[in-house]
């Protein structure tokens, strides 16, 4: 459903990022995980049409180029911030997305779509009353109105209390399940072994490492203990342990 | 295609209304401005009667009359009070201009006006209104005077006033005797004169009963001794025919400002929210985004142009000379303000540039283009440098249909003026992008 080959971003001198290759299958859900400055956003915005990759290429489906206004129609893209308007309602909110993805939906599909986050019984109010947990489930809402068989999500839990993050992991396997394609970033690590089927680890603009959780830890997992041989040790061992930006 | 950008623009206009601050700014600010200015402007060009308090301490026919012919005269208002302290507290209150006071002695003085006396009267004014205290000192002089006169045309005040001389030592008077005998002598050839038109005008008023009609006799006291032809001065078409005409293409002015900074701030707040860049990763140009702001843009600018001369013509009297100009104006004025609002947003991209500089921006415009000061006020220096507003171009181009007339050349020009204002915004716009693009 996605693939990247050997896409290369820089921002003048700095190079972002740095010959990615990456896939995604349908019913796949592909962690990228990596430190601050690791180039995940950037391969977001690569993959979401928001950039344009200086060399390499970025294929949705049958070989459609995300800057293509039409193949966008095939993500559904939940940034990290929450980019809402205030002074809309939720039904508005998805109204207005699902019209701008060429869908249509009545009043009835709208309640549905925000049934399924949770939010169908506060559908009519302004989004600027929301807490942040329920903006973050609109914001997933709001991805998924188009029913998409590519999924972008950009650290879709940040923030959230517990319950909210569950119910936001319940509806990703569901849509996997269900056939689509997922590309989620985030920097929890329960978050990327409960929901990816494989991740990818970025640093420096390149993928170091790319398997299932039990592949990369049996790979560079070390010690005997149970933290030791986690993802975050993992993630730690490969990208070391310096503060970023 | 066409639904995405419907979408957008009612997302636009959604957001804009419900900004109470964008809201008031845009539609409710112009009107209460133009209103505000409309009625200063009106009371300035036209002024009233002089509101007057008077107080009445005295209680002879004299004191009456004078007060009668106060009451008469249309150049004053004279509301009567019956105590100085409220006369006072009107003053103090702005309800009128000054407090005349009749005193108690003013019948007595009045009767002995031929011997050297004079109608006394107490006058407490607001020093901040000098021109209408002028007019009312003007005024009460022309009633004295002519008060003065009804005295000379009455036989019985005569001979009383002659009575009174008489019994009058002439030291007193500061006169010579052979001066006080030429007065007796005035009177009493005065008198006899009043007593000859007083049996002529009672034979007459006889007459008149018996169905023979009668001519109006003059009496001594229609006496005038400069007579002034005032007729009004025809309208000259350089000037409005009322202060709405002038002050609703001011509200106008203020109307366009605020959907301009409206605009130009909610695609910074887009911008740092992350909402434009969710608008970007959607299948859509960020051409058809901007479109879409602009389209909004457009349609507030022109909803508020139509609900303001709507007003000035349904409530307000306004009656525009070349109303099939006026829908082309507000079109033309439309498009330009878009333009400016697009030039604006290129120029300062962050939320605190738009809203600092852009503003202020906006803002001295506006004030230069006439948005405060019509333009006729303004010295010439600044008339001349308001051509650098766009705002001026704007004024001139409703200025037209509604009350300026005009050729139809003159008025196509105006609005010419107008898309030239777009022409340039389009062309700062796109300079600025390219800017960006190339820094970038």
């Amino acid at each position: 459903m996605l693939t990247l080959r050997e896409v290369s971003k820089c921002y003048g001198t700095i190079r972002a990022v740095d010959r990615v290759s990456l896939r995604v299958s349908a019913g796949e859900v592909v962690g990228l995980l990596g430190p601050n400055g690791a180039g995940k956003s950037t391969t977001v915005a690569l993959v979401t049409g928001l950039l344009r990759p200086d060399t390499g290429s970025v294929t949705i489906g049958a070989g459609g180029d995300p800057s293509n206004a039409a193949v966008r129609k095939a993500i559904g893209f939940a940034p990290q911030e929450l980019a809402l308007y205030d002074t809309l309602t939720a039904a508005e909110t998805v109204t207005l997305y699902a019209r701008l993805y060429g869908a249509f939906r009545s009043r009835r599909q709208v309640l549905e779509a925000l049934d399924m986050v949770g939010l169908a019984t506060r559908a009519d109010e302004r989004v600027g009353g929301y807490s942040g947990g329920m903006k973050r489930r609109l914001n997933l809402a709001v991805a998924l109105v188009h029913e998409p068989p590519l999924l972008v999500l950009d650290e879709p839990t940040a923030g959230v209390d517990p319950q909210s993050r569950a119910h936001v992991r319940g509806i990703i396997r569901a849509r996997a399940a269900s056939g689509c394609a997922v590309l989620l970033t985030t920097h929890d690590m329960e978050e990327a072994e409960k929901l990816s089927d494989r991740i990818a680890l970025m640093d420096h603009g390149t993928v170091q490492a790319e398997g299932t959780v039990d592949e990369l830890v049996a790979m560079h997992g070390s010690g005997s203990s149970r933290a030791a041989r986690g993802l975050e040790s993992v993630l730690l061992k490969l990208t070391g342990r310096e503060l970023r930006e | 295609m066409s639904g995405a950008l419907l979408a957008l623009v009612r997302k636009d206009l959604r957001l804009l209304l419900r900004d109470r601050s964008a809201f008031v700014f845009t539609m409710v600010f112009p009107l209460v401005i133009a209103v505000l200015f409309g009625l200063v402007f009106g009371r300035m060009a036209t002024p009233g009667p002089i509101a007057v308090a008077l107080v009445n301490e005295g209680s002879g026919p004299l004191a009456d009359a004078f007060i009668g012919a106060l009451q008469a005269d249309a150049a004053l208002r004279v509301e009567r009070v019956t105590s100085r302290e409220e006369a006072i507290a009107r003053v103090r209150a702005a309800r009128c201009c000054a407090v005349v006071i009749v005193p108690e002695a003013f019948d007595s003085a009045a009767e002995a006006l031929l011997t050297g006396g004079s109608m006394p009267l107490e006058v407490l004014g607001d020093p901040s209104r000098s021109a209408e205290l002028g007019l009312l000192q003007g005024k009460l002089m022309e009633v004295g005077f002519v008060q003065f006169m009804l005295s000379v045309g009455d036989s019985a005040r005569l001979q009383r006033q002659a009575a009174l001389l008489r019994a009058l030592p002439a030291a007193d008077m500061g006169t010579s005797e052979g001066e006080r005998a030429a007065i007796l002598d005035l009177l009493g050839a005065a008198q006899r004169l009043a007593e000859a038109r007083e049996e002529k005008a009672r034979r007459r008023s006889e007459k008149q009963i018996d169905g023979e009609g009668a001519g109006a006799f003059p009496r001594l006291g229609a006496f005038r001794p400069v007579r002034i032809a005032q007729s009004a001065v025809v309208d000259d078409p350089a000037r409005p025919p009322s202060s709405f005409a002038v002050t609703f293409p001011q509200g106008v002015v203020w109307g366009l400002a605020g959907c301009v900074m409206a605009f130009v701030t909610s695609l910074s707040v887009e911008r740092s929210r992350g909402t434009l860049r969710r608008l970007c990763a959607a299948p859509l140009s960020m051409h058809m985004v901007l479109a879409s702001k602009a389209l909004a843009c457009f349609s507030m600018v022109l909803v508020m142009q139509v609900m303001l001369m709507v007003l000035a013509v349904t409530a307000f009297g306004v009656r525009p000379v070349q109303p099939a100009m006026l829908l082309p104006a507000m079109v033309a004025i439309a498009v330009a303000f878009t333009m400016v609002a697009m030039a604006i947003a290129a120029l300062f991209q962050s939320l605190g540039g738009s809203e600092g500089a852009g503003r202020s921006v906006i803002l001295i415009l506006a004030l230069l283009g006439g948005g405060s000061v019509p333009l006729a006020f303004m010295p010439p220096a600044l008339a001349s440098a308001s051509a650098v507003s766009p705002f001026r171009w704007a004024i001139a181009a409703l200025e037209g249909p509604l009350w300026r007339g005009g050729s139809m050349p003159s008025q196509v020009a105006a609005i010419g003026a107008v898309l030239l204002v777009a022409l340039i915004a389009a062309a700062v716009a796109c300079c600025a992008l390219s800017f960006r693009r190339s820094a970038a």
